[in-house]
């Protein structure tokens, strides 16, 4: 008998809890169908509750953060302009974001808008998670304010696929004082010119010249030499898909040597830090911005130290990269994508193109807009924005397999005895390795 | 149990099975939940990874999609680094326990002794376990760093070394610092459990072999130690199995590097499946990871199983 009673009240409490549960789990429009007196709401006040979308929102923005409060202000003005669409974000880390990302989208169950870099765009693409917003954006009226190299960045196979948000295109930052007292009267514009200023800059007891030898940073910094010297990872070829040349083309092998001959110099003639192979990107940043490094290439995030270190930092001064051959830097387009699987695509272009608008990213990002009514004067905003030009990103190919070899031939030619011949062929054949397996690798005969 | 109670017991199981349930039932309902999520959150998707290790999964050729069989296990097994990452895999998994149990032990018995403020210590200790992974790794990556880490700076100015090491850049030193850290981090864990089972030892034992002669290492192997077996066999089992899965305090810190140094077979995973998105290799590996863990256990418990016959 009190067994019989127990189990009835474990099935009662079961019951009520799973009650509870699905009260809990249901969406705001039905559970707000009823008011406080019990009574069904007026019809216009239900559709208007129905009709309001939540976007979810996954960005590297923190709430906590100084430098994102206008961020957050923007979301709450979007969101009162915008009466039937709530944005909800939340605030992930970008390293976290991409995992996070595919493994939400390939279980069906995705952000509405993201925080993405440009690099992770073709392999969404090949996954099939990134709808096609060529359509959307055409129509959309401030379109022509976007540099097309913006627009072609983030496309793959012709279609837009990706909203810009931010830009970080790449410049050559030095200590001004310290190129001065080294006697340099302007600063480098070949690698030669970046040997020849090094030699003079060593005996300030700094490193002269900054590099990252490992994180996201390196690979950035290794494709955008091979472009200086004239080369790229991967060409596309005839057929439309992409091959490494190096190992066929002797011309091609030469420049992409030249690169990591230019990385053994470095380090040989104490141009840069002895520990560079394990340099990430804080770790070069904060030393360029406590004057431990002379020169480097980075971008207008710097600027933010200016707070914590003001005076190593009043003489930074913006130039264009020293190149070999072509003259060339990274342009790191950040950018809002929306997922196949959301259902809220349309409200979520409404948001993309609402943040890129001129108006708002004047209150977000009034010194780093990819919108060219936005430019800000002085050396933060005009002083990257004019080498614009030059900003080139990622070839359009998967770059999954192929970012650790990069960051594995930095460290071969920091690290080990290996040649620089040796080193971009290996490199060459691993980028056709990853090419082949993503069914990318061209098959047409090198011209 | 005598087999008489074995046999018994075994009667109650197969005559009186409603007696069973009227007894036993309400354990096995509240277990229900327990069981629910287990299935959900760990069988089922155990059962996945192997059923994909067979077939040929890129993400980002969902076309060649394929059953392949073993070509998964094969090409994974005839990859020389492979042998590299799992050796790796095995330094560091047995290199940060050995340092663990050493240190875990010697400051749970300093913690033992009647000493004024034990308590106090007793809780600071705990501190390394408490903090975050991601704060703890990036705070080593300061303190070992070869420029201004206050590490080197340290060993230089007492005059151990003469110029600064980049403990974590540097191939040769790479593991051994990972392991270092780990071993901090990881310690107040074994030195708590271990405390426990010292405080259960009776003192007695211990006085009456002080009594008849035994000296401090002497009553620390044969008495102390034996007796902490039980709760040493568990920790150690538990750490072994966390510590060879270990993927972010690695990754945290070195990333793998410099030039896959302190690569294991937990990063390998990682990068396969979220840098190259091949799954079903990556699936692969993760199957082949809990096959070399299962056979750690099963030798284990064989070892101990003859050293107590």
């Amino acid at each position: 008998m009190k067994l019989k009673r127990r189990y009835s009240l474990l099935v009662g409490f079961f019951l009520t809890s799973s009650l509870l549960l699905s009260a809990c789990g249901s969406s705001g429009p039905s559970s707000s169908e009823t008011n406080e007196s019990g009574t069904n709401n007026t019809k216009e006040n239900s559709v208007e509750k129905q009709e309001k979308v939540v976007l979810d929102l996954w960005w590297s923005m923190s709430a906590n953060n100084e430098e994102h409060k206008n961020h957050y202000a923007a979301i709450e003005k979007f969101n009162q302009e915008h009466p039937n669409i709530e944005v909800k974000p939340q605030s992930i880390p970008l390293e976290q974001a991409k995992d996070k990302i595919i493994t939400s989208a390939n279980a069906g169950n995705p952000p509405d808008v993201a925080d993405v870099l440009n690099e992770w765009l073709v392999s969404y693409h090949r996954m099939g998670i990134l709808p096609d917003l060529t359509e959307d954006i055409n129509k959309w009226e401030e379109k022509e304010k976007i540099p097309q190299n913006i627009w072609d960045t983030l496309s793959v196979d012709g279609k837009i696929v990706a909203v810009p948000s931010e830009l970080g295109i790449r410049a050559f930052l030095y200590h001004e004082d310290m190129l001065k007292a080294a006697g340099a009267a302007e600063p480098p514009k070949t690698w030669d010119e970046l040997l020849e200023l090094s030699a003079k800059l060593k005996g300030q007891g700094v490193a002269p010249f900054g590099i990252s030898g490992q994180s996201a940073r390196a690979p950035q910094e290794l494709i955008v030499y091979f472009w200086q010297s004239g080369t790229d990872i991967a060409h596309q070829m005839p057929d439309g898909k992409y091959r490494n040349l190096w190992a066929e083309n002797p011309e091609e092998l030469q420049k992409a040597v030249e690169v990591y001959e230019l990385y053994k110099t470095m380090l040989k003639d104490g141009v840069i830090n002895k520990d560079s192979a394990s340099w990430g990107y804080r770790e070069l940043d904060t030393n360029f911005a406590q004057g431990r490094v002379a020169t480097t290439v980075n971008g207008p995030w710097i600027k933010n130290y200016e707070a914590e270190q003001p005076e190593s930092m009043k003489d930074v001064q913006i130039a264009a990269p020293p190149y070999n051959t072509v003259p060339a830097t990274f342009m790191e387009v950040g950018s809002f994508a929306t997922f196949e699987g959301s259902e809220h695509k349309k409200e979520a272009i409404t948001f993309m193109t609402w943040w890129l608008s001129e108006e708002t990213q004047k209150l977000v990002n009034p010194g780093r807009s990819p919108n060219t009514g936005v430019v800000q004067d002085g050396k933060w905003g005009e002083g990257f924005y004019k080498l614009l030009d030059q900003g080139r990103s990622f070839p359009g190919i998967s770059m999954g397999g192929i970012i650790q070899p990069m960051i594995d031939s930095i460290q071969k030619s920091l690290l080990t005895e290996e040649s620089p011949e040796e080193i971009a062929l290996w490199l060459g054949e691993q980028i056709n390795n990853s090419l082949k397996e993503n069914g990318e690798l061209s098959e047409s005969p090198a011209k | 149990m005598q087999p008489r109670l074995e046999e018994e017991s075994r009667l109650n199981l197969s005559y009186r099975p409603k007696k069973y349930i009227k007894k036993h039932g309400i354990a096995y309902l509240f277990m229900l939940p327990a069981i629910f999520f287990l299935i959900i959150l760990f069988v089922l998707p155990f059962i996945e990874v192997f059923k994909m290790s067979f077939y040929s999964v890129n993400l980002l050729n969902p076309e060649a999609e394929a059953f392949i069989f073993l070509d998964n296990f094969i090409s994974a097994l005839s990859d020389p680094t492979f042998y590299q990452y799992l050796y790796q895999g095995l330094i560091w998994t047995f290199g940060s326990v050995i340092g663990e149990y050493i240190v875990g032990i010697v400051t749970a018995i300093l913690l033992n002794q009647n000493i004024r403020g034990k308590t106090f210590f007793r809780a600071i200790i705990f501190i390394p376990w408490l903090v975050p992974i991601v704060v703890a790794a990036m705070t080593w990556r300061w303190i070992l760093n070869p420029d201004f880490g206050i590490f080197n700076v340290m060993l230089v100015k007492v005059g151990i070394l003469d110029e600064s090491i980049n403990w974590l850049g540097t191939a040769g030193t790479a593991m051994l610092a990972v392991i270092f850290v780990n071993v901090w981090r990881t310690f107040p864990f074994y030195t708590v459990t271990l405390l426990a089972g010292l405080q259960s030892i009776p003192k007695e034992i211990i006085e009456a072999a002080e009594i008849d002669g035994a000296g401090i290492w002497q009553r620390f192997w044969y008495i102390i130690l034996p007796s902490l077996k039980g709760v040493s066999a568990v920790i150690i089992i538990l750490h072994v199995i966390w510590t060879f899965n270990n993927f972010d305090f690695i990754w945290l810190l070195t990333e793998g590097g410099p030039l896959h140094a302190t690569e294991t077979l937990a990063i390998t995973t990682y990068l396969e499946a979220f840098e190259k998105y091949h799954f079903g290799q990556a699936s692969a590996l993760s199957s082949i990871m809990i096959l070399i863990l299962i056979g750690i256990i099963i030798t284990y418990f064989k070892v101990e199983k003859k050293q107590n016959n």
